[in-house]
């Protein structure tokens, strides 16, 4: 490896001195050799040099060059904008494009430009309109993206500038250094594009864990929490944010009198065009624009009957799901219904919203009112998955049943095989499962389940293998497949390849930031891996716009609570996990895992409650996979060991002798500290035993 | 050569320095306080006497006054730059422009590999000891032309920009330091922005180039004569300006007559000069 000192601006590449004391100045635009006393005339631009350290000099002169020309492309966009004669500029556009197309990514370039809002916003609109008239398509979008971040270049900025000096004494760094450093690494980008504090938040998480010092990753996570607070604040304060911000940047509104002679084709084409702008603004976090479009849309479609405004509305509220957007969904679904409350898609939309929120009366309500359209199939269907998910998987299996030529449908009789094995069935639903693949239906749901059931049974190797299987399948769709990567990552964690799965996990994060259960297990990862503070920085948090009930919350909540376990806050764990157990939204499974953490948490030093414990275990009855089951009887044997009960000590151990598998070698050591009276140990122990739960099953 | 003490604390100074290391007081910019310690003013006094006294008795006396009263009141300094730069210079306004070897201060290299550059210390050490690195070169000029040779913009910063931190030679560093390279250099042949007058008249003189019914109009091509191709034959007064400037202390830029024709050149010069004309409105 070779170090070179090299400048963008001036293309120029030094290498250190050689033997007769010279150093070795080069133009890496033709790499030629300079005189160094002759270039005494040149200049230089301030903080532009940086170091490289390459393979050879060619590399270097190669890198510098490459770095030459994306700066030039930046100095040319700029002379775009200054130059108040647009007549005669073809020239430049073509330069620049030639540039884009050749050595500097458009990425490049706007990441670089964003290093403050520009002064005159409207010149870069004018600018993108121009080029785009002239045909410079690369040139004219790159001005268009910079003209979409300056609200939010503005308002990162601002809140950065509001920072207290403080925040950075622990990085080392100023504000302005710090910043050019975000603006060159690209993370000035990524928190543009991050929709929620939450997204923010995960980036500084990333960010602290690549540090090495704990007060550089305490300072990071510190950074990440002010500015969170400065851009979002709390709850309310977002919006008058935004408003603030983009008051001075309506789009401007069309001519009523146009709107009507669309006809409906192109109203159709600009209506979908809409919903993908409203769901672009939500994923910038950008509310306020998303709310004004979807109140634009709706309007303007009222006047071609309602339904074009419901269906928009519904899908719109569709990707809002994908997107994990409940509380914009429900905007989108609530002004839907106010249109008109017996629309079924509207209706099941809606029961659908609710299910995934656990307020399931409510959604069973509004699915029934959907029987009897012409979508009661899609109604029967998820008033039984309302059962499902309430537990009563019996009820669901009857309620499909009821469905007109079920046997035929591929779809329910899959969803039947599921809750057969929710009801711990496994050799009933592996025969349907079977049979589906047998007459030709099968499909990567079918394998999702016989993975899930081999998960349950302990047989993880077997649950992993299936899981890659389905990974690997062609026709999956983007939601389902981060779906089952997660399900994977977790089975990973489970079997102790951390590692392994914590890089699954970021991977699907990175592709879905909303995915709450796979940050749950992100963090879970973390703790596993000694970082347990920063895996509860990184937990998701209970905002408003998620709800108290999402499917995955009580996950998020159970492993806050182990967690804190993990960094030894007892109290705070113990309260965390039983205010959970109390929640009525959570089914009996969850309730019965959450009632192990706590049993746990009650065996602690500080807490020290094992008749607690021994209560909370007692409750623990339903039919639980293998994994849970045994952890369940580590912890009863943990309070026998406490509570000196012999003979129970003696009983449970022969169980827990004769139950052990090649999987649960880690829980065993457990049982052999608690045998050693190594009760910390054993404690240790049973913590992680929690974490390495895999929770996410598909 | 004599280093004076501090003004405010009276500690004596090694060498030098833009402030006092013992108070931080404001000593002034180290080359202009070079060109004006005693010998030097001394020597550049004497030699503008001499050369003053060979105008009378040349009876062209009358030309050396005209001379030295068009450098004082018109004459400017001029930076040539590569039309990359001047690009960065007009797009980027809050860009400040440095001498390339100032980035030694800035921490990017290590000091040791390039401050003991051997070739380097001919030029910067020889002529400002420590702080050459903080040394930017220009030319004298009476009409905003530059030296093409080392660029094809023209630059001409503002005099209220850079008169306190402005010193000249009476030629080219490189030139000047190899001529006396075994030897000290003499006095009496650098000055502050005050004194550029003299300089001038003075070098003019001594080539002989002031006579009886001299034409004014060819004083600025006999100030500075480049030929845009080779640089040993530019003859110019050399411009050192301490530290840095941006768009901000640039009053005018200029494009080179000697570049290179095609329509590329030709039009991004004439987008530099009029995004420098918008950006400076």
């Amino acid at each position: 490896m070779i170090r070179a000192t090299v400048s963008e601006a001036m293309g120029w590449c030094i290498f250190d001195a050689n033997d007769d004391g010279a150093a070795q100045l080069y133009s890496a635009f033709d790499m030629s050799k300079l005189d160094p006393i002759e270039q005494r005339y040149n200049l230089s631009v301030i903080d532009d040099w940086r170091i490289l350290e390459v393979k050879d000099a060619e590399s270097a002169l190669l890198e510098t060059k490459r770095l030459a020309n994306t700066d030039r492309a930046i100095s040319l966009l700029r002379l775009c904008l200054i130059l108040k004669n647009r007549n005669e500029l073809d020239w430049l556009y073509r330069e620049v494009e030639e540039l884009i197309v050749s050595c500097a990514p458009s990425e490049e370039l706007i990441r670089e430009m964003l290093v403050a809002p520009f002064a005159d916003v409207e010149q870069l609109r004018d600018s993108a309109a121009h080029a785009l008239s002239r045909g410079y398509n690369v040139v004219g979008n790159v001005f268009n993206e910079l003209h979409g971040y300056q609200p939010h270049i503005k308002r990162l900025s601002n809140a950065w500038l509001r920072l207290p000096i403080s925040i950075f004494l622990s990085l080392g760094a100023s504000k302005e250094t710090l910043w050019s450093e975000f603006v060159k690494n690209g993370l000035i980008v990524k928190l543009l594009n991050a929709t929620d504090n939450h997204g923010v938040k995960r980036l500084f998480g990333a960010m602290a864990f690549e540090k090495t010092s704990p007060q550089e990753r305490v300072g990071v996570t510190a950074l990440g929490a002010a500015i969170c607070t400065e851009l979002f604040g709390n709850g309310d304060s977002k919006s008058v944010l935004a408003a603030e911000i983009f008051n001075d940047d309506s789009p401007s509104e069309e001519d009523s009198s146009d709107r009507i002679q669309v006809d409906s084709q192109a109203e159709f084409q600009r209506a979908l065009l809409e919903i993908e702008g409203i769901k672009n603004a939500l994923l910038r976090g950008d509310d306020f624009h998303a709310n004004k479009y979807l109140a634009e849309l709706a309007e303007r479609q009222i006047k071609y009957g309602s339904e074009f405004a419901q269906k928009s509305l519904c899908n719109i509220a569709k990707k809002c799901s994908e997107m994990y957007r409940l509380d914009f969904e429900l905007v989108c679904l609530e002004k839907s219904y106010l249109i008109d409350k017996n629309d079924p898609w509207t209706l099941l939309q809606f029961a659908d919203y609710y299910k995934r929120t656990r307020l399931y009366n409510e959604a069973e309500d509004m699915a029934k009112e959907a029987l009897g359209t012409p979508h009661d199939l899609v109604a029967r269907c998820l008033i039984a998955d309302i059962y499902s998910k309430k537990g009563n998987c019996a009820k669901a299996i009857q309620e499909y049943k009821t469905i007109p030529g079920w046997e035929e449908i591929v779809i329910v009789r899959t969803a039947i095989a599921d809750n057969l094995r929710w009801l711990g069935r496994y050799d009933e639903a592996l025969q349907e499962y079977d049979l589906i693949d047998h007459q030709g239906f099968g499909s990567y749901r079918v394998q999702a389940g016989r993975a899930e059931i081999a998960r349950r049974q302990g047989e993880l190797q077997n649950s992993l293998e299936l899981y890659k299987d389905i990974i690997g399948f062609n026709n999956i769709d983007e939601h389902s497949l981060l779906v089952y990567k997660t399900a994977y990552a977790s089975i990973l964690k489970q079997v102790g390849e951390y590692q392994d799965a914590l890089i699954m996990a970021e991977d699907v994060i990175e592709q879905s930031p909303f995915m709450i259960g796979t940050r749950v297990l992100r963090s879970s990862l973390l703790g596993l891996l000694d970082e347990g503070v920063i895996g509860l920085e990184l937990l998701p948090g209970n905002p408003e716009n998620l709800g108290n009930s999402t499917y995955d919350s009580w996950l998020r909540d159970y492993t806050r609570g182990v967690l804190l376990l993990k960094t030894n806050k007892y109290a705070e764990a113990k309260e965390s996990l039983l205010r959970n157990l109390s929640a009525s939204s959570i089914n009996t499974e969850e309730k019965e895992i959450l009632r192990l953490a706590s049993a746990v948490s009650c065996l602690m030093p500080d807490i020290d409650k094992p008749i607690e414990a021994k209560d909370l275990l007692s409750q623990i009855t339903g039919p639980c996979d293998a994994y849970i089951t045994y952890l369940k009887l580590v912890l009863d044997y943990h309070v026998s060991v406490i509570e000196k009960d012999k003979l129970e000590s003696a009983r449970l151990l022969s169980e827990l002798n004769m139950r052990r598998a090649d999987n649960l070698v880690f829980l065993w050591e457990a049982v052999e500290a608690l045998s050693d009276n190594r009760i910390s140990e054993a404690l240790d122990i049973e913590v992680e035993s929690l974490l390495r739960w895999g929770a996410i099953a598909a | 050569m004599e280093v004076s003490d501090c003004h405010k604390c009276g500690a004596p100074q090694q060498a030098f320095e833009r402030d006092c290391p013992s108070c931080g007081e404001h000593l002034g910019f180290p080359n202009v306080l070079l060109a004006n310690s005693s010998l030097e003013l001394e020597a550049l006094e004497s030699r503008f006497q001499s050369s003053l006294s060979k105008c009378v008795m040349n009876r062209s006396s009358s030309e050396f006054s005209t001379l030295v009263e068009l450098i004082a009141k018109t004459s400017h300094v001029v930076v040539s730059v590569p039309v990359d730069i001047a690009l960065k210079i007009v797009t980027d306004p809050l860009t400040l422009y440095v001498n390339y070897e100032k980035l030694v201060g800035a921490g990017v290299r290590s000091r040791g590999s390039f401050a003991n550059d051997s070739h380097r210390k001919i030029v910067a050490g020889a002529l400002f000891g420590s702080f050459g690195d903080q040394i930017l070169y220009g030319a004298l000029s009476l009409n905003g032309r530059g030296l093409a040779t080392y660029g094809d913009i023209y630059c001409t910063l503002k005099g209220d920009s850079i008169s306190k931190r402005t010193s000249f030679l009476e030629e080219n560093s490189y030139d000047f330091s190899q001529k006396y390279k075994d030897e000290q250099l003499p006095n009496g042949y650098r000055c502050d922005w005050g004194n550029r007058d003299k300089l001038v008249a003075i070098k003019l003189e001594s080539e002989g180039l002031i006579k009886k019914s001299s034409d004014p109009k060819k004083w600025p091509s006999l100030v500075l004569n480049c030929d845009g191709v080779d640089r040993s034959k530019d003859k110019f007064v050399e411009a050192h300006i301490y530290g840095s400037f941006n768009i901000y202390s640039i009053d005018k830029i200029v494009v080179s007559e000697f570049m290179k024709e095609s329509v590329l050149n030709k039009s991004m010069a004439e987008a530099i000069v009029d995004a420098f004309n918008n950006t400076a409105s």
